[in-house]
């Protein structure tokens, strides 16, 4: 380190005395306009684009093809005291592994300044670099410094040595040796001129984030917005707080994958996710609007407060007229009319709920930094964020509590069976509010109360809760704390309702579920699902041009075929975050399905395992009455398809497993969907794993999704999010019925998360999400024909 | 003598800012062995170490800047690879005292290649980098496990990238993360309508 430093202020002492200026295209400036070279600022000086040109003009109705160096002031701006654009994090200073950096695209090398001066005319690439890389020092630096001083509260005395956290705490002790404060090994790279139209993504694997450029006007790039810069570092900042404690964990244990919010193009995580992407934009410039300059050009800003005039009449910071959940799900205000199912959408309820959890601390804890609350916020969503993502399954320094089920199966726990969504995610948020500002006069020297974070929740309809779960999900502690409980009085606006009110449409002639078989969808469908990586394994009897794919709306043999229930809500109040299963579960006995989950089918006639004899619930793995505690490890418990078969036995038809029907029909094994011998439960009709499950955003009182979703009296268009995909077998009999027993559950239900045959009225326990007291079962009997 | 100082001098000189100055691309020569391209010809999959142009656009650079970073601990070994376990003490896997379920199959790249571009068109190409290897112990039993990064170049210029960990005998995913996630602000139109209905 020392020795590069002396070497590039000697070489920078050598080359200042040839060159006069560095780098970019010289243009003609006006007048008026600041002169933006090295002769006009410091060493380890720049300028750049403080905030977006609508805010620095103050005019909204600038054209996009303005002059952005007619923004830019005298003043300069502090870049850095490195020769290339670099900036480094506690324990993170070493310049060719540092915390951040700048370039201008995945291509280019590093932009190095000699004299140390980062003065660029406007729209030159090594502008757009300068002020990128501010921008996203300004945020790297905030969350290093909040977390750091978070950090040392919790963890460490006056004296600076480690002491016991005060409360209950997800933020490891372990965070800085182990380098989880930041991505262990990966620099957080920017792309400032990224080559990528309309469009900016964060890319988890390398670190990196990719602010692209608008089509029609390619020279307005989408680094000009601050905003953006923030939003995407933002999604930066999650990664790192949603993996505190698997990086923390210590080397031969830690976890191997990464926990991530958001998998599908449409689920409640990933809407949580923009949601915290827009407020970290908010935790800089404080202003009620996400991108007035770039969205503002497409007319997609986004609001992030009540107040903002983006808004509809009726939306105000009213407690009654609040952006609430799940009311506003789908609500765009730029074209109040359109009904749109998107996470950025979605994700304006986080956006204004943490927003407003700022204006709360402030006004209760009588803070008067705005600030000073933001950094509060920031710290309760770490705790949040390290929680919830933590892959060990022990979320916090509480031996006692258990989340994410245990240390195998988390991943499919945070993927499918209970993934992050508006009740657990503001549950968490709510719990770790009580306890780091609920009491000690923690909050500005008071107390932030339990009414106070239940109100300002309700407001939102985000009182989803009905205890605080501090015991967790564990099998064995999960029910033996005490829960604080919410304050019914509390629950005005948050509607909960019984997961008996979804249901398929019960119309006269409505459909009970949509079919996708066309050659062509279906052909795209897989190029984008195993492009995208979101599904990797399909059968190696699905013939790539699929053959068998008849487009005639009827499932066939050796078809790969989309699904999706016609799902319908059956009651006066909107019901958000419908999630529908079709992974394997804990529902047969001996190859038989059970009849005790709830649906009362099949019958014992029908086929139904025997359970005469068992108790409930039970003891005994393998019973129909016990719910496996190790989603299927353990012996004699075994997870089973969401599809099962109707054949003919003994004059009558039974249902049983797909491994039976393989067995009467004497098909070989290795002929069985997964061309494994070894693996044939799922023989004949196949769940693709990635496209195994399905969200929608909202279902509006007595009607169906699609309905909700439609504009202008046309069928929604349905995204890979609402659909199932499945392989059919070739070798399937035409004429098999099969039944595929769908879990399914939503967000503002009273009963998918909480055991309401509890007297505490406790959260079900982790391993429960593996049987159907959750859910709601959904049976759906189809015939496979030609 | 002295003209010899000097000119030691000089040289010494010269190496410092040579080694101070070097660019990062001149540490990358390694990693960049790592990394093998992989499009579907004909009948087949074809294969070659990934190009310079071909690393450039996923931007392997960075990788090579990211190796130094590593916090104090050191993880156990066994024949090379990282272990994972559960629960290491009951396990002992410092002696290797646990059993294996798979073998080394030097072909799994090959096996994972053409899997994942079975459904792309000719024109799609994916590198895959091995990032670590691992020996995961559950319960007793090991299994050999590839940690890579796979990166698929679309066509049309985009690059979709994810995190997987592969059998390092049957070249099959087990587990895929980390994929990259576009904003798509102007909401998309990739969406599908029902052919019938059940
Ligand atoms: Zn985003």
């Amino acid at each position: 380190m020392k020795k590069n430093r002396l070497t590039y202020i000697f070489m920078a002492f050598i080359l200042t005395s040839c060159l006069s200026t560095s780098g970019g295209n010289k243009r003609e400036s006006s007048t008026s306009q600041i002169t933006n070279n090295a002769s006009t600022v410091n060493a380890y000086n720049g300028r750049v684009l403080r905030d977006n040109p609508i805010i620095l003009s103050g005019n909204n109705n600038l054209s996009p093809t303005m002059d952005i160096g007619t923004l830019l002031t005298h003043e300069q701006d502090y870049i850095t005291n490195q020769n290339t654009l670099i900036g480094f994090c506690k324990s993170i200073e070493d310049s060719n592994s540092p915390c951040y950096r700048i370039l201008e695209n995945q291509y280019s090398t590093p932009l190095t300044s000699t004299d140390y001066k980062w003065a660029y005319t406007a729209g030159t690439s090594e502008f757009d670099q300068v002020h990128t890389f501010y921008h996203v020092g300004k945020i790297v630096e905030n969350f290093q410094s909040n977390l750091e001083s978070y950090y040392n509260g919790v963890h460490l005395d006056d004296f600076g040595f480690p002491k016991a956290p005060p409360y209950t705490t997800a933020i490891p002790s372990t965070l800085y040796s182990q380098l989880g404060h930041w991505d262990k090994n990966k620099t957080l790279e920017g792309y400032s001129w990224a080559q990528v139209e309309n469009n900016a993504c964060f890319s988890p694997t390398d670190f990196t984030v990719h602010l692209g450029y608008l089509k029609d006007y390619p020279s307005v790039r989408f680094a000009h917005d601050p905003s953006i810069i923030y939003h995407e570092t933002g999604h930066a900042l999650v990664k790192v707080m949603m993996n505190m404690r698997n990086t923390a964990y210590g080397s031969n244990v830690a976890p191997i994958k990464e926990s991530e919010l958001g998998y599908l193009q449409y689920d409640e995580a990933g809407a949580i996710n923009e949601g915290i992407a827009d407020f970290t934009a908010h935790s800089i410039n404080q202003r009620s609007r996400f991108s007035e300059w770039i969205l503002g050009i497409l007319s997609l800003s986004r609001p992030l407060s009540e107040d903002d005039t983006l808004h509809i009449a009726g939306i105000s910071k009213d407690s009654t007229s609040r952006l609430s959940y799940p009311t506003y799900l789908n609500y765009e205000p730029n074209d109040p009319s359109f009904v749109i199912e998107d996470i950025h959408n979605a994700g304006m309820i986080t956006s204004h709920l943490l927003v407003a959890i700022v204006d709360d601390l402030m006004s209760k804890c009588y803070i008067t930094d705005r600030n000073s609350a933001i950094k509060l916020v920031f710290q309760i969503m770490t705790e949040t964020l390290s929680e919830l993502g933590d892959f060990t399954a022990t979320g916090n320094n509480n031996n006692d509590f258990t989340i994410n089920l245990n240390y195998n199966h988390s991943w499919e726990w945070a993927r499918i069976s209970k993934p992050i969504n508006y009740y657990t995610f503001y549950q968490t948020m709510a719990r770790k509010l009580l306890t780091v500002l609920g009491s000690n006069l923690r909050c500005n020297g008071h107390n932030y109360s339990q009414d106070d974070i239940e109100r300002l929740f309700d407001s939102y309809g985000l009182l989803l809760f009905q205890n605080y779960n501090e015991d967790g999900g564990g099998a064995i502690t999960g029910h033996t704390g005490t829960n604080t409980e919410v304050n019914v009085a509390n629950r005005l606006k948050s509607i909960l309702l019984s997961k008996d009110k979804v249901k398929l449409d019960p119309s006269d002639g409505a459909s009970q579920a949509f079919i996708f078989d066309g050659r062509e969808d279906m052909r795209n469908a897989l190029k984008e699902l195993t492009g995208s990586l979101q599904v990797s394994d399909v059968s190696p009897f699905i013939d790539p041009s699929l053959p068998y794919n008849n487009g005639n709306g009827k499932i066939s043999p050796g078809e790969l075929i989309g699904l999706a229930l016609n799902l319908h809500n059956d009651s006066n109040t909107p019901i958000g975050g419908v999630h529908v299963l079709a992974n394997d579960w804990d529902h047969f006995k001996n190859e038989k399905p059970c009849n005790t989950l709830g649906d009362s089918f099949p019958l014992a006639s029908e086929g139904a395992a025997d359970s005469s004899s068992e108790s409930n619930p039970s003891n005994t793995a393998g019973d129909c009455n016990y719910i496996t505690r190790d989603n299927g490890d353990e012996q004699d418990e075994e997870l089973y398809p969401t599809c099962f078969v109707e054949i003919s036995e003994d004059d009558s038809t039974k249902w049983v497993s797909q491994e039976k029907l393989r067995q009467k029909i004497n098909l070989e094994q290795h002929k069985c969907l997964s061309g494994d011998s070894s693996r044939t439960k799922d023989c004949f009709l196949r769940a693709l794993k990635g496209a195994d499950q399905a969200f929608y955003s909202k279902i509006d009182p007595n009607t169906t999704w699609a309905s909700t979703l439609s504009n202008d009296g046309e069928p929604p268009v349905f995204n890979f999010s609402n659909i199932i995909f499945f392989e059919v077998s070739e070798w399937i009999p035409p004429g098999t019925t099969f039944n595929c027993r769908f879990r399914v559950r939503f967000t503002n239900c009273s009963d998918c998360f909480t055991d309401t045959s509890r007297d505490d009225m406790d959260d079900y326990l982790d391993y429960e999400f593996s049987g159907a007291k959750p859910y709601k079962l959904i049976n759906l009997q189809f015939t496979v024909i030609d | 003598m002295k003209k010899f100082i000097i000119f030691l001098l000089f040289i010494i000189c010269g190496l410092i800012v040579w080694q101070t100055t070097r660019s990062p691309k001149d540490i990358s020569v390694s990693e960049e062995n790592d990394w093998r391209t992989y499009q579907k010809t004909e009948k087949k999959v074809s294969s070659h170490p990934s190009t310079k142009d071909e690393l450039d656009k996923i931007n392997v650079r960075k990788k090579e800047n990211t190796k130094k970073r590593m916090p104090a601990s050191k993880k156990d070994t066994f024949n090379g690879r990282t272990i994972n376990a559960d629960n290491p003490d009951k396990y002992n896997y410092k002696t290797g005292n646990f059993q294996i379920s798979n073998k080394e199959n030097p072909d799994w790249k090959d096996t994972l290649a053409s899997d994942l571009l079975r459904f792309q068109d000719s024109t799609t190409k994916i590198l895959i980098k091995e990032e670590e290897s691992f020996v995961i112990i559950r319960q007793g039993t090991g299994r050999l496990v590839e940690k890579v990064v796979i990166t698929y170049l679309h066509n049309h210029g985009k690059k979709n990238a994810a995190h997987a960990l592969v059998d390092s005998e049957t070249g099959k995913i087990i587990t895929i993360w980390n994929r990259t996630r576009y904003e798509n602000f102007i909401p998309t139109k990739s969406g599908m309508l029902p052919k019938g209905q059940i």
